[in-house]
């Protein structure tokens, strides 16, 4: 061994140093030479044992020593038996000791092998390139590590940016289904599906601090027979939420179940029956906890803290929406009652005026009629301070119903010719006798521009310049009271009519000028004591102005006097002369008229009977609405004082109902004047659009009531007034006509008259379609007529019995009218044929009549029939259910 | 500097105080650098700012953290960044030491673009040497002297470290004498 290190011209160490795996041995394949790397790398490897005790030689495949010779610069692997090493390296020949040195190092392929193997690198040679290699190998290993922290680092990130966007998602929902929401109960489930999204635990519930119950929510495809049980449990068994204990999360308003604390409740028993981890997300508003959003699950959730901040902002979501939708409901709340007030205010002041201007109507009218008899000057004096009296009262009651239309915005202004200076000069002679009892100087001065004619509201302007006038009388105890209207503006096609009214009286102190034109305020209390009135005519003054498009102000100066004036929008009118002052001024006495006054009241009866008779007509009262239909068809009356209220339904349906059997019957309609106590906003429209032609308040003036008749009644006499021509087209019936061959069906004509036709169905079917829009009074009338068949048609017999034709006439007349109406022709045909008998009698009397009162028999029979049959009911039903609300009073 | 070095401080902020606080740090030090590749050379000026800002934050002086991320660097990130490579490289305290500088001269051939530093060991008997430390970069000596301090106990040896030389004294390196109990 010597001699090959001597050879080598190396040191045994240096050796060792330069090929720490060496490997020396002989031409037997003994040992002779180990180096110290191999030693340790593979331990009992000693010199004088054999080499394949150790080794197996895997190349050259020869694995002979000669094979090793020969090849010098041939790769050589040996492999080491015990740690299944590779050693890889070359041979050199030393011929002279016929020996070969194996230099060589260990192949590994990982820097866990250098473990494995018990070596570190300190056992490599320096140029040995292995340690090089092995520094890559784990550099290499290093940045795949790096590569699979930052995939895994990606991953995580992505799936965190999945479930951010799926909260803000859920979120945003939560958000839209709170903004649409109007209650807790409408969103509570849309909310709890979002949280499950948010949050995938299996069961949520949402209780309310105040409402003792829950609502619970499981998550779709999450519903194992244990969470719908658990979901049961919770929302089904009444909650006591003292004995949860639940323990504070970094996220405000999220709290955590906590288990070590709970003894009891139902968290507690939650987490027995399988869901261990329980969530709470306290809802707050404004005034504290309102309730939580409770989350039951059965694994810890993976980024709890995002989760927990999630559902805390859905919380304080809640909290805001309960707060809101409670200051809305409180709101909601405050409105209805202030609208309640306002109607029952309303409500109050139209019964008021019904109350209180029906005994006015009476005082005032049986007054009326009492002045109009012979009097003692004594007793006429006082009525006459009576009537005074009244009116003022009256005046006093319009203010109020003036006042309170304005308030509800039901008050228009007209706009119709009228002779301004003429309304100016009224106004003024209504208060030359007071200007002369208190010896004030009274001054109207007009404009001389100022044309005669213009459109306005001549009602209104008058209303203003009474009060106006009245108040500078009243106030003014000497001096003089002067009005005076001029022309201020001329446009194209308007007017700016300025009235100032000037006083000397006791003026108005500056603080208290706002004032005035409030409602129910007087310049001071003294005033409203000594001067009395309700502080309501400024105030209605100004509005009135303001709705003709002008303003009231008022200029004043204790002790010397005020002055009210305003300006208002007038149009203009090309034609000198107004129609409705022609139809006044020219109007003439009539001639004594029948007129139906239709009124339950018994003092009205008395003073309308009163106030016509005197002006020398007939009067004929009835009180219900059925009778005033009855009668007002009959076609023999030249007018129609018709009240709105009526004791069975309203004037306004017997107007409509007079005025389809005109139409129906082409006879002529009569004139139908609407009277009542109701002056609230709109009534007069109704009236008209019921048919009515005018529409007089109570108390009824005289005059009033006497020129409204004149005026519908002279100017056209009976015989010329106008024909109803404009019968409606009969449109498809709303209803299947039944039966075969367009007879009728056989369930109808059983037990029908024989002079029962089946075009009367027909016919009647036709009706209900035409008069579609009035409700179900086509088949209130035909029950009606049905209900008193019998006993109009015994009258008839018996008063044929007796002979008494007219009445007889009469009787068919209104019963040909009635069935008419309703399209019962076969019970119209019968009685027109006896009413043609009558009017035309055969010699045999009355006797001869028996054919046709018998065949009137035989079809009211079959009408009683018919409107008792379900056929009848199940038509009704049908069109009633088919006709649109609120058009029964449709004219 | 290489991107261990900063994983060691990435690593140890967290571990000790949580990632958000490691995130004021970057924030701080403005690194926008979602993670750092081991193998991978980082402007030094990173290095310093997370170092400096991880001081303010953190309410430590520098000096201690740059020692603190040593040890953390050999007991944690080393261990992890080099596996088996790491306990490979010596069977004790003094062979790893004496292997410092052969391993760093290959750092530098297997990554050209690197510039790592380079130790220098003289031995001083069986169970002490004299370690000379040669940087580019100013102000690491604390960082080495946590390394020293890791390696002892890497191989659970009480290491005495004492800095003979520095920068400071007008040396163009730092000295460090460190001396070991021999195992027994």
């Amino acid at each position: 061994m010597t001699a090959v290190v001597a050879d080598l011209g190396l040191t045994a160490y240096e050796v060792a140093v330069v090929f720490p795996f060496h490997l020396g041995f002989d031409s037997g394949m003994r040992i002779l030479q180990v180096g110290p790397a191999l030693g340790k790398l593979a331990p009992g490897v000693e010199v004088g044992r054999q080499l394949e005790e150790h080794f197996v030689i895997e190349t050259p495949a020869a694995a002979t020593f000669a094979a090793m010779c020969e090849a010098p610069s041939s790769l050589v692997v040996f492999r080491a038996r015990r740690r299944n090493t590779v050693l890889r390296g070359q041979t050199i020949w030393y011929p002279r000791q016929n020996a070969l040195l194996f230099l060589c190092s260990p192949w590994l392929t990982s820097t866990a092998e250098l473990q494995r193997h018990g070596l570190s690198l300190a056992d490599f040679a320096v140029h040995d390139p292995m340690a090089d290699l092995l520094q890559v190998l784990q550099a290499q290993e290093s940045t795949l590590l790096d590569v699979r922290k930052l995939v895994s680092k990606l991953s995580a990130q992505r799936k965190e940016q999945r479930a951010a966007g799926a909260r803000m998602a859920a979120l945003y929902e939560i958000t839209r289904i709170l903004g649409v929401g109007a209650s807790v109960a409408d969103v509570a489930q849309q909310v709890l599906e979002q949280c499950i999204g948010i949050l995938h635990f299996p069961v949520l519930t949402l209780w309310l601090a105040d409402a003792n119950e829950q609502v619970a929510c499981i998550a779709p495809g999450a519903g194992s027979a244990e969470a719908r049980e658990l979901a049961r449990r919770l929302t089904e068994d009444p909650p006591d939420f003292a004995l949860d204990v639940w323990a504070p999360t970094e996220t405000p308003l999220a709290r955590r179940y906590d288990a070590a604390a709970s003894a009891g409740g139902r968290t507690h028993d939650a987490a027995n029956a399988g869901f261990p981890v329980a969530y709470q997300f306290q809802i707050e508003g404004a005034g504290g906890v309102l309730g939580a959003v409770e989350a039951y699950g059965t694994v810890e959730p993976s980024n709890e803290r995002a989760l927990l901040e999630t559902m805390a902002e859905v919380a304080l979501r809640l909290g805001q929406f309960i707060d809101k939708t409670r200051a809305d409901a409180a709101l909601r709340s405050t409105i209805k009652v202030a609208a309640a007030a306002a109607a029952a205010k309303s409500q109050f002041l139209a019964r008021m005026s019904h109350e209180i201007r029906t005994p006015i109507n009476g005082v005032l009218g049986m007054i009326e009629l009492a002045l109009s008899g012979a009097l003692g000057e004594t007793q006429r004096t006082q009525l006459e301070t009576a009537r005074s009296s009244g009116e003022l009262l009256l005046g006093l009651v319009n203010d109020v119903l003036d006042f309170s239309k304005i308030e509800a915005g039901h008050l228009e202004v007209d706009d119709a010719p009228f002779d301004v200076r003429a309304c100016l000069q009224r106004a003024y002679k209504l208060f030359e006798p007071r200007a002369a009892a208190k010896r004030l100087r009274f001054e109207l001065v007009i404009d001389p521009a100022l044309p005669s004619v213009v459109c306005g509201d001549e009602l209104r302007l008058s209303q203003v310049l009474v009060n106006l006038i009245g108040n500078a009388m009243k106030f003014t105890k000497a001096g003089a009271v002067r009005v005076e209207a001029s022309l201020l503006g001329d446009a194209e096609s308007e007017l700016s009519l300025a009235v100032a009214v000037t006083d000397t009286g006791i003026g108005i102190p500056e603080s208290r000028r706002d004032a005035i034109f409030a409602a129910f305020t007087q310049a001071e209390l003294a005033t409203a004591r000594e001067f009395g009135g309700t502080g309501l005519g400024l105030t209605i003054c100004k509005q009135l102005v303001a709705l003709m498009g002008g303003e009231l102000t008022v200029v004043s100066e204790v002790g010397e006097g005020s002055t009210f004036q305003f300006v208002v929008r007038v149009g203009k009118v090309a034609q000198e002369a107004p129609r409705r002052v022609a139809q006044q001024e020219g109007a003439v006495v009539g001639r004594p008229l029948h007129v139906l006054v239709v009124e339950d009241n018994e003092i009205n009866q008395a003073v309308v009977r009163g106030l016509l008779e005197r002006d020398g007509h007939t009067v004929e009262i009835v009180d219900r609405m059925e009778a005033a239909i009855s009668r007002g068809c009959a076609g023999i009356f030249d007018a129609i004082l018709m009240d709105v209220q009526l004791p069975d339904g309203d004037g306004l349906m017997a107007t409509n109902a007079i005025r389809v059997h005109s139409r129906l019957h082409g006879t002529a309609e009569v004139p139908i004047i609407g009277l009542s106590a109701q002056a609230v906003a709109g009534d007069r429209e109704r009236a008209l659009a019921a048919g009515m032609d005018d529409y007089l308040t109570k108390p009824v003036r005289p005059a009033q009531l006497a020129a409204t008749l004149r005026q519908l009644c002279v100017v056209a006499p009976p015989s010329q007034r106008r024909r109803s021509t404009s019968l409606r087209a009969v449109r498809e019936p709303v209803v299947e006509p039944r039966g075969q061959g367009g007879g009728a069906g056989p369930d109808l004509g059983v037990g029908l008259g024989a002079s029962w036709s089946p075009a009367d169905e027909q016919a009647f079917l036709g009706k209900v379609a035409e008069y579609a829009d009035l409700g179900d009074m086509i088949f209130t009338m035909a029950r009606t007529l049905a209900t008193e068949a019998t006993a109009r048609w015994q009258e008839i017999e018996h008063k044929v019995e007796q002979g008494e034709l007219a009445r007889v006439g009469f009787l068919v007349h209104s019963l040909a009218g009635s069935a008419g109406t309703i399209g019962f022709s076969s019970v119209e045909k019968a009685s027109r044929a006896l009413e043609r008998a009558l009017r035309d009698p055969p010699s045999g009397g009355p006797g001869e009549l028996a054919a046709e009162v018998e065949a009137l028999r035989a079809t009211l029979f079959g009408l009683q029939q018919f409107v008792g049959s379900q056929a009848f009911t199940a038509l009704e039903a049908q069109a009633t259910s088919a006709a649109p609300a609120g058009t029964s009073s449709a004219g | 500097m290489y991107g261990l070095v900063n994983r060691a401080i990435e690593q140890m902020v967290c571990q000790g105080h949580g990632e958000e606080v490691w995130e004021d740090i970057k924030n701080a030090a403005g690194v926008e650098e979602q993670m750092f590749i081991s193998s991978d050379s980082y402007d030094d000026a990173i290095t310093y700012r997370l170092v400096g800002s991880a001081s303010a934050i953190l309410g430590v002086h520098a000096s201690e953290i740059l020692e603190k991320f040593g040890r953390h660097w050999i007991l944690k990130t080393a261990k992890e960044g080099y596996g088996e490579l790491l306990r490979a490289a010596g069977d004790d305290v003094g062979s790893f030491l004496r292997n410092l500088p052969n391993f760093h001269t290959r750092v530098k051939l297997l990554y050209p673009h690197l510039t790592p530093p380079v130790f220098v060991c003289e031995d001083l008997s069986e169970s002490s040497l004299r370690l000379h430390y040669h940087s580019t970069r100013a102000g690491l000596a604390p960082f080495v002297r946590g390394l020293l301090l890791g390696i002892g106990e890497l191989f659970a040896t009480p290491v005495v470290i004492e800095q003979t030389g520095t920068r400071d004294q007008g040396l163009d390196h730092d000295v460090f004498t460190v001396s070991w109990t021999r195992a027994a």
